[in-house]
């Protein structure tokens, strides 16, 4: 009997099928964490997110309309996840927010000659971008949020987004030109 | 084309495992978009990490899981806060039905408390708005229920969805006030003065709920109401009807007003229920 796919596994999953929850569970839940972890340095609040997730998981697999990899349509669920926890929480006064990255990046002479040569400038450029930006860029293309959930994510309006993401666009261009 | 054999380097893999936030932006950007498709690079991720991280999530996610379904009472008293260990002993009772009889119950009860100070009716026309107003901000699950749609709602069908619940409290809601209002007798004054002040209010929730959790716009909202009431109202320590313009002609104008100016927002603010979670 062949692995199941992940496909398979929601689809067992959407039908009651608990062994492929936990299967699907094992296979996606330390890059989900580790991922979420990277956008949310608070532990409590991830680890509350994470549950959550799969947790909609379980109640909502019917809801996958069945296109597209399995695993980004479980990113989607966990990083709204993550905007709804951390919103419930600011709401009563605790301020966690998005931005409330680790500010640990390590960067050893070693990585910056690694990434120079794998990356060419495309890291450059994106280091260049003043935190903001790269928030703004990090949150809508690379999390897929759309304007005014990364607006609600940053704490910014959705119209502030926009521009953020426009003068991005144009240093990142300016840079890789 | 796409290189389809690209894998992470292991040293990769392993800074990231070990704390991603020691990966630069664009290395841990990249690294998580291709983890999105990429199988063998998820297996080299659990293998560095090890074990535990899943057997601890999954214990903890059966837990939750296995509990039974959350019932219609304890939801509406977990979403206000009533302990844990109270919500699960009261919401042991089974269907939707109780918590709505509970309601009305609650309406009748106000009525036979005020009618000691004041007239049956104006009990009545006092309380009824204050179901259906508790109830929409009902639709709207807690920010940390699991049972919300949240992930899964698409931006498309959050206004839709939100939209076709809030009908059906509502109507549920008017139904069963419409049969309390007949059950409790005669009350002289026009009976039907509660509908459109309970309309305008529940749906000035709605459009509060676009600012600030539903919670906050029901209680403010009902609050608001409320000493309006006793300060139109109220006169030598008792509620007196006859004051009420609210009830009369100019009075119902107002309350159309309002309807109409929550209608719009909602309406113009709709695509905020897209990120708002919504009872399952």
């Amino acid at each position: 009997m062949h692995d199941r796919t992940d496909a398979e596994l929601l689809a067992a999953v959407a039908d009651g099928d608990r062994d492929a929850l936990e299967q699907l569970h094992d296979r996606h839940v330390v890059w989900v964490r580790l991922r979420l972890s990277r956008r949310c340095s608070d532990v409590d609040v991830v680890n509350e997110a994470l549950q959550d997730t799969f947790v909609a998981v379980w109640r909502g697999a019917a809801k996958w309309n069945g296109t597209g990899e399995p695993a980004a349509w479980i990113w989607g669920i966990a990083i709204r996840r993550l905007l709804g926890v951390l919103r419930g929480r600011s709401r009563w006064g605790r301020d966690r927010t998005y931005q409330d990255l680790s500010h640990d990046v390590v960067t050893t002479a070693e990585d910056v000659v690694v990434m120079g040569v794998e990356h060419g400038d495309l890291a450059g450029a994106l280091r260049s971008l003043s935190p903001e930006l790269r928030a703004v860029v990090q949150a809508t293309v690379l999390d897929g949020l759309t304007t005014r959930e990364a607006g609600d994510l940053l704490g910014i309006p959705a119209g502030t987004v926009k521009t953020r993401m426009m003068r991005a666009r144009i240093e990142l261009r300016g840079a890789l030109a | 084309m796409t290189d389809t054999t690209w894998h992470a380097p292991a040293d990769l893999i392993e800074r990231y495992a070990a704390n991603p936030s020691w990966v630069d932006d664009a290395r841990a950007a990249s690294l998580e978009a291709h983890l999105v498709g990429c199988s063998t690079c998820r297996e080299a991720l659990d293998e560095v990490v090890g074990p535990d991280l899943a057997r601890a999530s999954w214990s903890g996610l059966i837990d939750v899981i296995d509990q039974p379904p959350t019932r219609s009472l304890e939801w509406l008293l977990r979403r206000f806060r009533v302990p844990e260990t109270w919500s699960r002993l009261l919401g042991a009772t089974p269907g939707l039905m109780f918590a709505w009889f509970a309601a009305v119950a609650a309406v009748v009860g106000f009525v036979v408390v005020l009618s000691a100070a004041a007239d049956a009716t104006a009990g009545f026309l006092v309380t009824a708005p204050l179901v259906p107003l508790i109830l929409v901000a009902g639709v709207f699950a807690p920010v940390s229920d699991p049972a919300g749609e949240a992930g899964i709602a698409t931006p498309l069908h959050g206004f839709g969805l939100v939209a076709r619940r809030a009908v059906i409290v509502e109507v549920s809601a008017f139904a069963l006030l419409a049969l309390a209002n007949v059950a409790l007798g005669e009350l002289g004054a026009p009976v039907a003065a509660w509908v459109l002040p309970s309309l305008a209010l529940s749906v000035s929730v709605v459009a509060l709920s676009t600012w600030v959790a539903p919670e906050v716009a029901a209680t403010v909202i009902a609050g608001a109401w409320l000493s309006g009431v006793v300060l139109v109202w109220w006169e030598g320590g008792r509620l007196v009807l006859a004051k009420s313009a609210t009830f009369e002609t100019p009075g119902q104008v107002l309350w159309i007003v309002l309807l109409v100016l929550s209608a719009v927002l909602v309406v113009t603010r709709r695509e905020r229920f897209a990120t708002m979670e919504v009872f399952a």
